[in-house]
Formats: C-alpha cells, structure tokens, sequence
C-alpha cells in the first residue's frame, strides 16, 4: 500500500471517529436538568413553547415553559425573587424592569459569562440597542430575548385611496388622521384606558415629537413643555379615534385597526398578526414603517423587548446559561422567527430567505439602527412614574383636567421618589 | 279581584318575568355563543346572533394551554377546600348554636370578621408562610386559604340555621346514651342537610372562582381555570371568542350543580339565613 | 331557647329512668370541643398573615426596596392614608358603589322575590334559571360585560345607541357612566341571590298573618307593607350583610375592565390596596389601608347584626 493511501485511510478512520465522538458529545454536559422558565404571554411565547423539545432533543436538558400575563408574571417573579423561593429557573423580563432587578440582586449578572463566551456568541451580531433589554449601568442581568420595533401600522388600502402619502413627520400624522376620519371610520386608535396602556402608548408619541420622561439631570420632567405639548397633541388625537378609545387598552386598540375601524396606530411589532395573510379582516391591506418624527430631528425610534434573565437563587445556573447561548444562537434564531418570535441578530433581521418570507424584518431593521431603548427610563421607579403619567394622560384625554395641570400633578407625584 | 284584573295582573307577571329572564340571561347567552364563534365574527357590529358555529375556538386554547389540567384542578382545590370547611365548620356552628351566650356572639363575629378581610392584606404573608411550610406550588396552599376563609362562613351560617333547628329530636335520640358528637352525627347532621348542602354549594363556588389568591399561590401544575381565562385574554389581541372558550369550562359545571342542587338551597337558605 | 327541663321529661319516660343521664345535649362536649379544630386550622393559617398585616402597618417597609430597611413610623400610614387623595377617593367611590349597588339589589330583589312568590305556572324554572348569574366566575362576569360594553364593537353599547342613548365615550369611557357601569355589572350577578333569599323570607312567613290582615280589610300593598315586610327585616339585614361585605370588596371588575378609570372613577378602596401592595410592594402601606377597609367594613357589618338581634327580640 503507498504511503497516499495510507494516509488517506487514515484520515478517513479520523473523520469517522470524530463525528462519532461528536454525536456523543452533543449532549450537554447538564443532560438531565429539569429548567423552568416562565414567559410572557406575548406572542414570542408560543415559539418558545415549540423550541422546547428540541433543546432537549439536543442537549438533554428538559425545558419547561409557563406562560403568564403580564401582571401575573411581575407578580409571581417579585415574590419568587423577594421569597427566596426559586421557582423558576429563568424569567422573562420586561425591558423597563432592567434596573429594578439588577439593584435588587434578583438575577445573576450575566457580564462576566458573557465575556468568557464572547467567541462563541458573536457579539457583534447583536445591535447595541438590543442589550438594553437587561442592562443597567455596567451590569446585564438578562440577555436580550425579543427586541420589538415601535412602528407605525397603517391601512395601506385607504391611504391609496385617498391618496395620502404615509406620514414622516408628526404635523402629518396629525393631518393624515384627520383626512382619513370619515364615513364612520376612525383616522387612528391610541390606548387611553388609565394606567399602563395610557402611559405606553402615549410615550411613543413623547419620544416621536422629541420629548422625554427624564430631565439632563436624570430627575423627572414629566411637565417639561415639550411633554405639555405631547399630551395636549395625543388628547387631540383623540376627535380622530373610535369613541370608546379613552378606555382602550392594548386588546382594543389592535382590534379596533385589525377589524378596520380604525386607519393608523402607532405599535410593538410584538404580533404583526394583521400582517398576517387572511389572519383578521385588515390583512391585505395593512403595512407598517417607522414611526413619525418630528421635524428637523434626527430618526429615532422606540425600542422595547424582553430579555431572559437568570434567578440569583436558581441552582442550575449553568444549565440556563447553556439554553440562552442555544436560543440566541443563529441557526436557532432562523427557527424563532419561523414560529413566531421576533430576532435579537442583525443577521437574522437581514438573512435573504426570512426577508423574502417576512418583508416587515426591513422596517424592524430600520428601527433597531436608530432605536432608543431608554426612551421608557430602565429605573427603579419606573413602574410608578407609568403609572402617574397614566393617569394624567387619562384625566387629559377624558377632558377632566389640562394637559399643564395633569402633568404638573404627576411631577408631584414622582419628584418624591427621586431625593 | 275579578277574573280580568286577575288575568291583567298574570299577564303582567309573565312579561316581567320575561323581562327578567332576558335580562339575566343574555349576557350569559351571548358567551355561550362566542365561544362557538369564528374570529372573523366576533367582533361584528352590529352583532350576529345567528351564525353557523364552530370548534375552532377549543381548538387553539387546546393548542395554547392545557385546558383539562387547569379544570382538574379547579375541582381538586375546591372540592378540597370545600371538604375541609364543612368538615370543619358545620361543627362548629353547631357547637356555637348549641352554647347560645356571649362568648359564642363574639366567636361567631370574630369568624365572620375572617372574611371581611380584605384578600391583599392576606396575600403576601400567606405566601410567605407558604413558602416556609413548603407548600408553595401544591394543591394545598390553595386548598388550604380557600379553607380558612370558608370556614368561617360556614360555621358563621350553620348557627344562623342550627339555631332555628329544635333540639329535642336530638335529645331524644340520645336517650340511650350516645355522646353529644354521636347525637350530632346521627340526627343534627341529617337534619341540616339541606343548610350543609347550601353552604357547601356556595364555598364550592367561592373557591372555584377565585383568582386573586391563585395567581401567586399556583405553581405550574396547579393552576386553576380563572388563570387560564386570564391567559387567553391576552394583552396583545383580546381575544373575545378564545376568552369565551376558556370559560365556558369554568362556568358550565358549576351551573349544572347549582341546577342539580337547587332542591336544597332554597330550603337550606330558608332556615339559616333568617335567623341570627 | 328550648329549656334543657325537656330532656328529662323525654329520656325519664323510658328504659333507664335510675341511671344517671349521661349528659346534657351538647353540654359535657363544650364551645372548645365544637369550635377548637375550626379555630386551629384560622389560627395557623388566617391569624399570622392577619397580625402580620397589623403588624407590618407601622412600619414603612417596601418589598422591593434594595436595602430591605424597615422603618418604624407608628400611625405613620394611617395618617398618610388619609392624607392621601387617592385614598379618600377610593374610598368615596367604594361607599357609593356599595349604597347604590346593594340598594338596588335589595330593590330589585324585593320585586323579584314578590314577583316569584305569585303561584303561577313556570315560577320553578325561572327560579332554577336565576341562579345562573350567581355561579359565575366574577371574573368572567366583568370581562363579557366589559366585551358588551365596549364603545365601539360591544352589543350593549350597540343597542343603546340604535335606542337614541347618546354614550360618548362609552359605559365605561364616559367618567360620569363608569362606576354606575359596574353598579349594573354587579347587580346583574348578585340580585338573584337577593331574590331567592328573600323570596325563601316570603315564603316561610306564617299565612295566619296575612290572612289576619285581609280579614281586617288591607289592600295587598298594605299587606305587604305592613305584614311582609317587618317580617322580612331579618333576612333583609343578613342578605345586607353579606353583599356589604363583598360590595366593599369590589375588585374583579376594576381590575379586568377599567384599571380604575376613567380618572379616578372607578378606582375603588381594595383596587388601590392591591396596587399599592402588589405593583409596588408598599406593603406597609398597603396593610394600614388594609385595616382601614376593614374597620369600615366591621362597623357596617356590626350595625346591621345589631339591628338584627334587636328585630329579632322585638318581634
């Protein structure tokens, strides 16, 4: 035998041993482990759900998936957390809870892992807006899960028809609601129910007429005059908006534009369901874009998302960092997205076949370049400037108070909680 | 009252009564009919009341949560919980009947103040001596307030109605010398059948829908239907046809046990209600 | 009160009249021996979170505190609460929820139970039928209404509008309809129970004393008047108990439709309890405002139970 074949054969011998040692190896080193993780009830859960067996097929690590509501998830985490009671293994959290958890100790500070994995993860490939799904300051306590672009949804069918040019700037939108206000239709539809709805809804309209919720010195503005400005704007949008919007939370307003009652509304591209082919009545004719800014400002759009953070007290800490690296993986994220979830990877946003599937990853794209993920401030106290601003926002819009008044209220509320 | 003014003042019965009836139940009608209703038609104006229905609705709640598991434990909590008051409590407010006297008024206030509480004060610390007993997440946290807020009511309201109930046949039956717990057990207990039957239909149906208590206090495997109706409720789209769906499963046995039932408590609301 | 003189009589008559009676009915086996399991089970698991929610109501202790500090500030809460508009606007909006909606309970109950007292053909059904409403989840009963009520697609909204009703912003956008909206959502599920009660109060009342009564020459309103409804005093005050008691309670509805609004409308004493103590874990807070819901309910419930022991020696 000459000295070619030999070592042909060898190589080959090589090849077999390596993938054989491989197919073993593909178990992880934490086969066995039971994980539980508890997710919203945003849309992205469902792809969650679907992934979950093939985790296990892959490592051997048994994933368990709970899907709550909001409130309920925010509830059940606190008392996990505040109980010690670990249980559950990997929360998702919500974008503007990044600071409150992370100075109450409640995740682990996933930095460190991070940085020991860089190579693997191909940082890069993330956008930097993604990250402030868990950061705050030098800390991340949660690696980016879904990032939602703030866009503007619109029913592209009437905008033809009436021959309206998708607004770019605010003075347009305002127009644009105006023109399209007719035969019992609605030009656009807002959350005005008191509360959460209220206030994160009306915050995409602060952001896109250049306002913001803090002052330069990190302390609230909230009666800042461009915010005065903003309220009274929104309060008047409202002579454009189905009747009952003043008491409309997420659930209505979305089914307000996908019934095709209502012609616009500004949204997470959470669901994108009423972009869906035959999902509800406006498919077809709806679209989405960036959001409207103000004029003479540079583009910048809301940013928002969830992250997955890992309990401080759970004791499979290396389990459920090896399913954050799988889920965030690319191959993984292609998955994602086909079952419903929104990517975290530049490259996954721009691959040609999901593009070619979804055109929509395009506007998402756009807004992840120029997104601000801060624009809702990531703080401690955030939960009760929402709920000011939401009231204040709601007494405006019901007509029950001035947007001045409202606002100088809501300062006096939250100014407390900032000495 | 001459026979037309009688037949005037039936005919105005029954249309008040139609009235009524339409009144309290078309809400209930109109859930019933959506949860058989296709996505497309749910959210119609004006509203279709005849349409061709569909299982769709069931079909992705299957898909989205384990619907079955969450009615299996709606029933182990409040058959539970229903079990451990009245076990508990008919006793109780036997003894405070039968010991009539200031220390029973105040006892029985006392139970009743139990269940003037409001839930959130008792919430968090529940939780937290939940967790120390390592009960978090079991049947048994549930099953266990639910409990300690029906047993008040229970006991509360089986004095009210022991009260009104003789005691002689008690006395007699024990001639022979059984002991009071025995006299309770052979001749009390059957007598208040339909006052027991009352009380326990309606802790069933406290339990039953509670939702405050069972959002923190569930663990993944025991989570109860009103959770899973909150779930399909979701933030992001309401869904009006998937919500019906879900609760149809919760409403629908508790309806036909308030109609199996309903022998007892009209009676059994008679006797302990109206007494003190 | 049977006397206990009645056991002798019945027990001597009979097979042992020398042995000694083994005891008095319910006598050797005293309230302890009755009530002790019943007040274990409270004991263990109602009485510590009840005294730790007196406890922890003077201090300022917020859960999601970083530095976990507890500050004792004595009455601190307490004066906070009343000092606290959104306090004493909830409690503004619980009371009159609670007069209007147990009154027109109570109101509509009392026409029913009349209405179903009338022997006609059918009654059973209808009476079998009501209880419908009152097996309901009130969850699920605020989230059809809030669907029904809905401005723009719910059938209620609809029909009113078809009727000429002017809505604006809707049942429950308008701040001046939104609570006399949950008024009608909660006398929709618990007026039936008000009706069987005191439908049960009619039907056990003596004929003798009606009869009396047209034999002296009162017209049916008279009658009802004057003989029914003294004699349903009773069981008016415990069927007022129970739904003051629950009325003050009011959540489901706040939380699954309105979140309080619009404004401060609906926000109502026990939404606001858990917003405070469950949004932002304030539980020192929390509890204090707690107590207070409590007081004021412990005096109501205490005033009717009062004026029912002194009906009940009256009559």
């Amino acid at each position: 035998m000459n000295g070619i074949r030999r070592a042909a054969i060898y190589t080959v011998l090589a090849l077999c041993a390596t993938s054989v040692s491989m197919a073993f190896a593909e178990k992880s080193q934490y086969a066995g482990t039971n994980l539980n993780f508890v997710v919203v009830s945003d849309q992205f859960s469902a792809a969650l759900e679907a992934l979950a067996p093939v985790f296990q097929e892959q490592t051997g690590i048994n994933l368990r998936v709970t899907v709550l509501g909001y409130g309920e998830l925010y509830q059940r985490a606190i008392a996990d957390f505040i109980g010690h009671t670990a249980q559950a293994d990997l929360y998702s959290t919500d974008i503007v809870w990044s600071c409150q958890f992370a100075e109450s100790g409640y995740l682990t500070d996933l930095a460190s892992l991070i940085k020991r994995d860089e190579a693997e993860l191909d940082l890069d490939d993330i956008p930097t807006v993604m990250w402030t799904t868990g950061s705050c300051g030098e800390q991340q306590i949660a690696f980016p899960l879904v990032g939602y672009a703030g866009v503007l949804a619109y029913n592209k069918a009437a905008f033809d028809a009436a021959g309206i040019a998708v607004p770019k700037t605010v003075k347009e939108l305002a127009a644009a609601a105006k023109a399209l206000t007719k035969d019992g239709k609605a030009g656009i539809v807002m959350n005005g129910q008191r509360g959460t709805p209220a206030a994160q809804d009306w915050m995409f309209y602060m952001l896109m007429n250049g306002g913001s919720i803090l002052g330069p010195d990190g302390k609230p503005a909230l009666n800042s005059p461009a915010n005065v400005e903003t309220l009274e704007l929104y309060a008047d949008l409202f002579k454009y908006a189905p009747a009952g919007a003043v008491s409309y939370a997420w659930g209505e307003r979305v089914t307000s534009f996908s019934e095709g009652s209502s012609m616009m509304m500004v949204d997470w591209s959470a669901g994108l369901d009423y972009l869906r082919p035959g999902a509800v009545p406006v498919s077809g004719s709806a679209a989405i874009t960036t959001t409207p800014v103000k004029e003479g400002l540079d583009p910048v759009y809301p940013f928002g998302g969830w992250g997955v953070g890992i309990n401080a007290d759970s004791t499979s800490q290396g389990a459920a960092w090896e399913f954050i690296k799988w889920l965030s993986s690319p191959e993984v994220q292609k998955q994602y997205v086909e079952l419903g979830g929104k990517p975290i990877r530049h490259s996954t946003l721009t691959d040609p076949v999901l593009v070619a599937k979804y055109p929509y990853l395009s506007t998402i794209l756009e807004v992840v370049e120029h997104g601000d993920g801060d624009f809702r401030p990531r703080i401690t106290q955030y939960s009760q400037i929402e709920d000011a601003v939401g009231l204040a926002v709601n007494l405006v819009i019901t007509g029950q108070e001035s947007a001045q008044k409202a606002l100088d209220a809501a300062q006096a509320t939250v100014a407390p909680l900032f000495q | 009252m001459t026979v037309k003014q009688r037949w005037f003042g039936n005919a105005l019965s029954y249309f008040l009564l139609l009235l009524t009836v339409a009144f309290f139940l078309l809400p209930l009608i109109w859930l019933i009919g959506t949860a058989f209703k296709p996505r497309l038609l749910a959210f119609s104006v004006p509203p279709t009341w005849f349409f061709q229905p569909v299982m769709d609705n069931f079909f992705t709640i299957f898909r989205q949560m384990p619907v079955l598991q969450y009615l299996r434990n709606s029933i182990v909590v409040a058959v539970g919980s229903t079990f451990l008051a009245v076990v508990l409590g008919v006793p109780a407010g036997y003894g405070l009947a039968r010991h009539p006297g200031r220390a029973s008024n105040v006892l029985a206030f006392a139970l009743l103040v139990i269940r003037m509480v409001p839930p959130v004060a008792m919430l968090l610390p529940f939780y937290l001596l939940m967790r120390d007993f390592h009960l978090l997440g079991t049947y048994w946290s549930l099953i266990l307030i639910d409990a300690v807020l029906n047993v008040s009511f229970v006991a509360w309201f089986m004095r009210g109605y022991y009260a009104s109930v003789p005691q002689d046949m008690e006395e007699a039956a024990c001639c022979d010398g059984c002991t009071s717990f025995g006299a309770f057990l052979r001749v009390s207990l059957p007598l208040a059948l339909p006052g027991v039957v009352t009380i326990a239909l309606f802790s069933f149906i406290a339990s039953w829908n509670d939702f405050l208590f069972a959002m923190l206090l569930t663990g993944r495997n025991t989570r109860t239907l009103p959770l899973g109706i909150l779930e399909s409720y979701r933030a992001y789209e309401v869904s009006w046809n998937l919500m019906a769906a879900v609760s149809l499963f919760a409403v629908v046995p508790v309806i036909l046990l308030g109609f199996a039932l309903q022998r007892y408590y009209v009676s059994g609301l008679t006797m302990g209600a109206v007494r003190e | 009160m049977i006397s206990s003189s009645t056991t002798d009589l019945a027990c001597s008559g009979g097979s042992a009249p020398k042995r000694k009676r083994r005891f008095r009915l319910g006598r050797r086996s005293s309230l302890a021996f009755w009530v002790s399991p019943a007040l274990i089970l409270i004991g263990v698991f109602a009485i510590y979170p009840v005294a730790y929610s007196v406890f922890i109501s003077f201090f300022k202790y917020k859960l999601t505190d970083p530095t976990k500090s507890q500050t004792f500030v004595g009455f601190g809460n307490y004066l906070a609460a009343f000092a606290d508009p959104s306090f004493i606007v909830a409690v503004r909006n619980s009371l009159v929820f609670v007069v209007g909606a147990v009154g027109f309970e109570l109101l509509l109950g009392l026409a029913l139970a009349v209405l179903l007292n009338r022997e006609l053909p059918g009654m059973g059904i209808v009476r079998s039928l009501l209880i419908a409403p009152l097996t309901l989840t009130p969850l699920v009963v605020a989230l059809v209404w809030g669907a029904l009520y809905n401005a723009d697609f719910g059938p209620v909204s609809y029909y009113l509008k078809q009727l000429g009703f002017q809505l604006g912003a809707g049942p429950i956008g308008e701040p001046s309809l939104a609570l006399a909206s949950l008024v009608v959502i909660d006398v929709w599920q618990w007026t039936p129970l008000m009706a069987l009660l005191l439908f049960t109060g009619l039907r056990s009342q003596p004929l003798e004393l009606h009869d009396a009564a047209q034999i002296d020459g009162a017209s049916p309103w008279q009658r009802f008047l004057f003989v029914s409804l003294p004699l349903l005093k009773p069981t008016i005050l415990v069927a007022l108990v129970i739904r003051t008691m629950d009325a003050l309670k009011l959540f489901d509805s706040v939380f699954a439709i309105t979140g309080g609004g619009p404004g401060r409308s609906t926000e109502v004493v026990n939404y606001y309890i858990f917003k405070v103590g469950l949004k932002y874990f304030d539980i020192g807070y929390a509890a204090a405002m707690s107590n207070l819901l409590l007081i004021i309910i412990v005096i109501m419930s205490a005033l009717y139970l009062r004026a029912l022991r002194t009906s009940g020696r009256a009559s």
